[in-house]
């Protein structure tokens, strides 16, 4: 009774560590965000994604393929509150708010109720949690789910019913995010050997649960083509990695021995094992996240820093039970940067996101085993400085992440974009032809957001370079998108500079003398942004 | 009577440390192989030092066997060990400080032997921080900081920032292969509550992250033995596993790929270094 009283009150702070002021904090939505949103829409109002895909499986994206899980997750608040933030934020906040309800039953599973309301507490206050959980990541909700899967898995080592409803729910996780493909095989590979004598007893259960857990997964390893956004971010096509092992095969004449010592695959080996204890790695827990502003905040651990003692203590102390807990908790632990592991950069706070659970549960265990076996007299005082300085932690966190951070990483959440389509959408017709700078990266996505412009029209011709009299620029590191079209964008960029009636939303370094400036748009430092104006010639 | 696989070690650590002493790193015009020839002696000198200590310790054999290895073997004390090299004399003549009062129980020679230290590193290591620098205020959140770069495993595995005190970039203080005994090591130093190794650690890692120009310091080197004795320890947990066939077969694979890894630093290190450090030899002839 007491248990669930606490229970309820961690919710309702994590609800609220969330929901306050999530339209702010981040400062507005990102590519990723919008184009999950927009795609929602899409399924919503036409049945297919922004390409006319009817009911994807994968959802294209940025030549990259989102899964759905998140996406079709997020469709009914887009009923609710149309194309919005709080439409695109709300699920994910939800989903953050479940895994501390969920990592609650689990650990209540595994230890005790005082375990599980010190990791529950944990996850609703850590910043490595509270980060992903502000904004529509689906990394989010794939721990969420993951977190409930194994909630199942371990309740079903005592009662075998709920096995097949854990391996149904891991199959699920996949479909969120694209990490959980690794980790669960993985995991799966030691769980059941692990416990073969709890699971054993219900084979022609567990064959089943397999069976349908697996048919469930195909169409996931089928329908993933080899050119997603893996095929760019994996360290085995970064030729970096083993160009210098190949300058060495030549000066040692590309002998045996050269063979044997510069091996690429062991070179490959070496790098993956590098990024993957650098997952484990202090500086990257508790001082500077990953260094991708979207992920952190800067001087800001993922961890707080007065954990890690509980963490080590934990870690320490479970290593004596040898107990279900520690075989599961070890397992997680272990298997989940492996994925984060492949790719480049790394360590990755967004892609280790499932890495953070089992780091939390050690501390609450270190911190609960702790406590009890400290000496009554100073049992008091000690739990009142431990209060003190969790409680400076997290103010210091959310002092960092309310006054400073939207600030310092505008530009790196887009902003400006909201503002420019605004300005855009009631002067459309004003002009013959709109420009908007490619230099932010992929402004049609935008565009199709705040236009809200409808589905089944950008349906019929998908184009990055152009919606109706709309015309967006590109990066220039950006000149592989098959939706746009390169050569008739570079005519039109001069017809539209030399056209007395065009609008052009610029960045500050692509104007030139003859533009006359109608509006400013500002980021959160005060700097410009974007230029809107127009042509004098 | 010196034991016969000490006697291994030694031979092969003085391999290690003598082989093409002259031209292993190569030395330029302003060097001097006498410096370079100390500096093996008292590393080759550390090695059975440190058997006798670990010895006196633990009084297992095998523990004192495989730190003194562990330690012949380590990439840093190899590269220090070849090269005109501060920290190399310095951790000597405290190792020989330790063994003497360990082994004699005159306080007063206790005493005189503890004093020698400051000026040990005097003499010997002018160039420590505080010698250098005077007394250095450092924030706590950048000490705790540098602490933490220490701590990292891209510190400890995959780079050396020495590299102008003749320290090789992409190779750390340990082999990679050393990381599974390593990390045993350190639960048996905690399980055994072996609090004078671990203080002696914490003072390598406290003067070692306060030093003004981290992480370009090598204070950090003199706690090699120490981190030598931890792979040591978790060398020799792993023996008690051994009459399980599949614990034999695990260690075999670690023992393989530790002769991989440390063949393929030889490797680098008697071919390819050299031709890395050819255009900064102006730069680093002090150590070389």
């Amino acid at each position: 009774m007491r248990a669930n009283f606490f229970l309820v009150l961690v919710l309702i702070l994590a609800f609220f560590f969330r929901f306050y002021r999530f339209d702010l904090v981040p400062p507005s939505l990102y590519w990723d965000e919008v184009a999950i949103g927009y795609n929602a829409w899409s399924v919503l109002t036409t049945g297919a994604d922004e390409y006319g895909h009817k009911l994807p499986l994968l959802f294209e994206s940025f030549q990259d393929f989102k899964l759905p899980g998140f996406v079709y997750s997020i469709v009914p608040f887009i009923k609710i509150w149309g194309l919005s933030k709080i439409a695109v934020r709300l699920p994910s906040i939800i989903f953050g708010v479940l895994s501390v309800l969920f990592l609650f039953l689990l650990v209540s599973q595994l230890f005790n109720k005082k375990v599980a309301i010190l990791s529950s507490l944990l996850l609703a206050t850590t910043p490595w949690a509270i980060q992903f959980s502000r904004a529509g990541f689906e990394v989010n909700a794939g721990v969420t789910i993951t977190i409930l899967s194994l909630y199942f898995l371990v309740k079903s080592l005592t009662r075998q019913k709920w096995l097949t409803m854990g391996i149904i729910l891991s199959a699920i996780s996949l479909y969120f995010y694209y990490t959980n493909r690794i980790l669960i095989p993985l995991f799966f590979l030691c769980f059941v050997p692990f416990f073969w004598r709890n699971l054993r007893q219900s084979k022609t259960e567990l064959a089943v649960s397999l069976f349908l857990g697996t048919l469930l997964c195909l169409p996931l390893y089928f329908l993933t083509p080899s050119y997603s956004r893996f095929s760019y971010v994996s360290i085995f096509n970064d030729p970096n990695i083993i160009s210098q092992a190949a300058e060495f095969r030549k000066f040692d004449n590309n002998s045996l021995l050269a063979r044997f010592f510069h091996n690429r695959y062991l070179v490959y080996g070496k790098e993956l094992f590098k990024n993957y204890l650098l997952h484990y790695s202090s500086m990257f827990l508790f001082f500077g996240a990953d260094g991708n502003p979207r992920h952190g905040i800067a001087g800001v651990g993922l961890l707080h820093l007065w954990q890690l003692p509980f963490l080590v203590f934990g870690i320490y102390k479970l290593l004596a039970r040898k107990d279900k807990a520690l075989k599961v908790l070890i397992l997680w632990a272990l298997f989940a940067p492996v994925a984060s592991s492949v790719a480049e950069p790394s360590p990755h706070a967004l892609r280790a996101l499932l890495l953070m659970p089992p780091l939390l549960v050690f501390t609450a265990y270190g911190l609960s085993v702790f406590i009890e076996n400290i000496n009554y007299s100073i049992k008091v005082v000690t739990s009142i400085t431990l209060t003190i300085v969790a409680f400076y932690a997290m103010i210091y966190y959310f002092h960092q992440l309310f006054v400073h951070y939207p600030r310092q990483s505008s530009r790196d959440w887009a902003y400006g974009y909201k503002e420019v389509f605004m300005f855009v959408k009631n002067r459309r017709t004003d002009y013959n032809n709109i420009f908007i700078t490619g230099k932010y990266w992929r402004p049609y996505i935008f565009a199709l957001f705040y236009l809200q412009y409808p589905a089944d029209k950008y349906q019929r011709k998908p184009l990055h370079n152009r919606i109706d009299n709309i015309y967006f620029g590109h990066a220039d590191y950006d000149t592989s998108d098959p939706y746009y079209d390169y050569q008739s964008m570079q005519k039109m960029e001069d017809k539209i500079r030399n056209s007395s009636k065009s609008l052009l939303v610029i960045s500050p370094t692509e104007r030139v003398a003859e533009d006359n400036v109608i509006r400013t748009i500002i980021d959160l430092q005060g700097e410009p942004l974007f230029l809107i104006v127009t042509t004098r010639s | 009577m010196l034991d016969w696989r000490l006697g291994l070690v030694i031979i092969f650590g003085a391999i290690l440390r003598f082989w093409r002493l002259g031209l292993i790193p190569p030395m330029s015009t302003q060097s001097y192989l006498t410096p370079r020839f100390t500096s093996s002696i008292y590393s080759l000198g550390s090695i059975i030092l440190l058997y006798y200590i670990c010895k006196k310790i633990f009084r297992v054999e095998k523990i004192a066997q495989l730190s003194s290895f562990i330690f012949a073997i380590l990439p840093w004390t190899i590269e220090q060990g070849r090269i005109s090299s501060e920290p190399t004399n310095v951790l000597f003549w405290m190792l020989l400080i330790l063994f003497i009062n360990m082994t004699y129980k005159n306080r007063i020679l206790n005493l005189v032997s503890i004093l020698f230290i400051p000026l040990l590193f005097y003499f010997i290591h002018p160039n420590f921080w505080i010698l250098k620098n005077g007394f250095y205020l450092i924030t706590v959140d950048s000490l705790l900081k540098n602490i933490f770069v220490i701590l990292t495993p891209d510190f400890l595995f995959f780079k050396n920032d020495t590299f102008w005190w003749g320290g090789i970039r992409d190779v750390g203080v340990l082999h990679l292969s050393l990381l599974p005994f390593f990390i045993l090591g350190i639960y048996q130093l905690i399980v055994k509550e072996e609090i004078k190794a671990i203080i002696w650690f914490g003072i390598c890692l406290f003067f070692y992250a306060s030093n003004p120009l981290f992480p370009e310091g090598r204070e950090f080197f003199l706690a090699t033995p120490i981190i030598a004795l931890i792979v040591a320890l978790g060398i020799y947990q792993l023996f008690y596993y051994l009459y399980s066939r599949n614990w034999q077969l695990v260690l075999l694979i670690f023992l393989l790929i530790l002769v991989y890894d440390f063949a393929s630093f030889l490797h680098y290190y008697a071919v390819h270094y050299q031709l890395e450090v050819q255009g900064y030899l102006s730069r680093i002839h002090g150590v070389f």
